[in-house]
């Protein structure tokens, strides 16, 4: 049997190796698009992001509802654990996307539907977090963050729906009738790495969650009921 | 066809793994200090 740092290690190599694999497929594999030429490689980084980005805000949503009817600490771990890794997918499809726009658009950035609620969903996310951060009780924290987290989750669908209501320079979602089979097993791929990547954060990011909840609450014991059980 | 543009490709393709390094080293980081603080609050 293996340890625990070991089992960790063996589990960090593979999601990397994987990922690694798969950004090779991407960039060397996959064929040259007739139109976007080479460019249109960045499609298979920007997208898997973007996925991870609605994925783990969907979990977050999931815990905070989660939080809302059972109650549970673990619940309102798990909701902010996913919410963190989302922001920073969140973050780098946005930049994924402005290194995608450079070329193909001509402008690094512009206030289309789809780029602006993704930004948005940037903010309000952020804005979840920090809100965490300030809030010192930590039953009444869980409760607020839970209602901020479902609320907030309304902009999520936005997202993904914004490239049909508002047809604008974001082209619509790919499907895998609109592209060669080879770079749809490029991007596949790639989602999966992403998500193989992600769900190795998660699990160490729960894992540390767990670890401060404990800390915190040790701190907010009186110190005779500390004695001994440490 | 839109002609090279590599240099964004190079930089898409370099950003997710500074992109993951980062936060796993912040993860890293935020371990130790709980770790040293559970440490420092047993003494």
């Amino acid at each position: 049997m293996m340890s625990g740092l070991k089992m960790n290690i063996f589990f960090i190599i593979l999601a990397v190796a994987f990922f690694g694999f798969a950004e090779y497929r991407g960039l060397f594999i996959a064929p040259t698009d007739g139109m976007m030429g080479d460019v249109y490689r960045i499609l298979f980084v920007h997208v898997p992001a973007a996925w991870m980005t609605l994925l783990f805000f969907t979990l977050s949503f999931i815990g905070s509802l989660g939080y809302l009817i059972r109650k549970k600490n673990r619940w309102d771990r798990f909701a902010y654990c996913t919410a963190e890794i989302a922001l920073v997918m969140n973050g780098l499809a946005l930049l994924l996307g402005s290194l995608w726009g450079k070329p193909t658009w001509g402008v690094w950035w512009t206030w289309d539907p789809r780029l602006t609620t993704t930004a948005l969903l940037f903010v309000m996310y952020a804005g979840y977090l920090i809100l965490r951060r300030l809030m010192g009780d930590p039953e009444r924290r869980a409760k607020v963050a839970a209602s901020v987290g479902v609320l907030i989750f309304l902009n999520v669908p936005l997202v993904y729906l914004s490239v049909k209501w508002w047809r604008s320079l974001h082209q619509i979602q790919s499907s895998p009738n609109t592209m060669a089979p080879s770079m749809v097993v490029s991007l596949r791929l790639s989602a999966f790495a992403f998500l193989a990547m992600c769900l190795l954060l998660l699990f160490f990011r729960l894992r540390l969650a767990k670890a401060e909840a404990a800390l915190e609450e040790r701190h907010a014991l009186p110190p005779e009921k500390n004695k001994g059980e440490l | 066809m839109i002609q090279g543009g590599w240099e964004y490709v190079r930089a898409a393709y370099a950003a997710p793994w500074i992109v993951f390094a980062l936060y796993g080293l912040s993860l890293w980081i935020r371990w130790r200090r709980v770790k040293k603080n559970e440490a420092d609050f047993s003494l």
